[in-house]
């Protein structure tokens, strides 16, 4: 009896465990939303929002550094989410080049999140000769 | 006697050199701005910019150029505050000096020539101005300001403030082909 108490206390211990660890993996859910903490752009760890899709990722980022995107050219599955993270000196935006959509102003620190179902050629309106492709397979 | 002759040589040699040291290093250190000077002229070097931006604002019609003027007023403030907030950080006192004055003079000559135009003829100044005004400033930066900063935060916002530059510079190209 002593034997199987200690055993279930054991599996509870190593489930819980398991789940601890589960938590700390990172959720693409986990990025802070768009303007909402403009410190947190800053605290975004590359290795947990890799810029590079990875299996089963369906959220990209887009660094805005030293005046360009980088990747300047991205490709997403359709309904794919990308995050634009301004990390810059100044303020940028990402506009489609046929203005069919704009976020605005994106001041350095903050974000913007859209969701692709189709190809994009965008720039930076304010710094218009910052350009960036988003590829929809 | 052959010997005594090539020693006094020698001698006269090495002092020529030892007395000629100083001088040359005293030169470069001549050249050299310091942090404080440094700080002078990039805040001079952007509220130039600025001023002129603020007068396309004033005298342009044109949306692409006064789009380009309300970047630099954007873009050059946040460098200035940026600069500012570091020189206060490090208690240093922005220090005027020759080349703060020469552009500060340069400016004048700069803004009575545009505000003396107009219309069509006041934006292509203006676009051509910027292309040679980014030209002379990112030349500046990259071989003269980024080199002479001692302190590494200085050293770094400078850096980061060049590919800035290098942007402007060709947006400003892009506005003065198109007002061709």
């Amino acid at each position: 009896m002593k034997t199987l108490k200690a055993g279930s206390v054991w599996l509870l211990a190593c489930l819980a465990f398991i789940a601890s660890c589960n938590d700390h993996k990172p959720k693409p859910d986990n990025l802070p939303h768009v303007n909402e903490n403009p410190q947190a752009a800053n605290s975004i760890d590359s290795s947990a929002a890799p810029a590079v899709p990875q299996p089963g990722d369906h959220r990209f980022i887009v660094e805005i550094n030293k005046m360009k995107f980088v990747p300047d050219q991205l490709t997403v599955h359709k309904g794919d989410t990308v995050v634009w993270i301004n990390n810059d000196l100044t303020n940028h935006c990402v506009t489609d080049t046929g203005k069919a959509w704009t976020s605005s102003t994106i001041v350095p620190g903050r974000f913007w999140t859209k969701v692709f179902t189709k190809n994009a050629d965008y720039f930076c309106a304010i710094h218009v000769v910052m350009k960036g492709k988003i590829q929809v397979e | 006697m052959k010997k005594k002759m090539l020693f006094r040589s020698c001698i006269l040699i090495i002092a020529m050199v030892v007395a000629f040291l100083p001088a040359t290093s005293q030169k470069k250190k001549a050249s050299k701005l310091s942090d404080a000077e440094i700080a002078s002229v990039a805040v001079a070097a952007n509220q130039i910019d600025i001023q002129a931006a603020q007068l396309a604002q004033q005298k342009s019609k044109n949306a692409e150029v006064l789009n380009f003027a309300k970047t630099m007023i954007a873009d050059h403030q946040s460098v200035i505050d940026k600069a500012s907030a570091l020189v206060t950080k490090l208690g240093v006192t922005p220090k005027d000096n020759a080349v703060t004055r020469h552009l500060q003079a340069n400016a004048k000559k700069t803004m009575a020539r545009l505000e003396a135009k107009s219309g069509p003829a006041f934006d292509k100044a203006y676009a051509q101005n910027e292309v040679t005004y980014h030209k002379a400033v990112i030349a500046a930066v990259d071989k003269t300001l980024i080199p002479d900063a001692q302190n590494a935060e200085l050293k770094s916002l400078l850096q980061s403030v060049s590919p800035v530059l290098h942007t402007h510079l060709e947006h400003a190209e892009m506005v003065a082909k198109n007002l061709k």
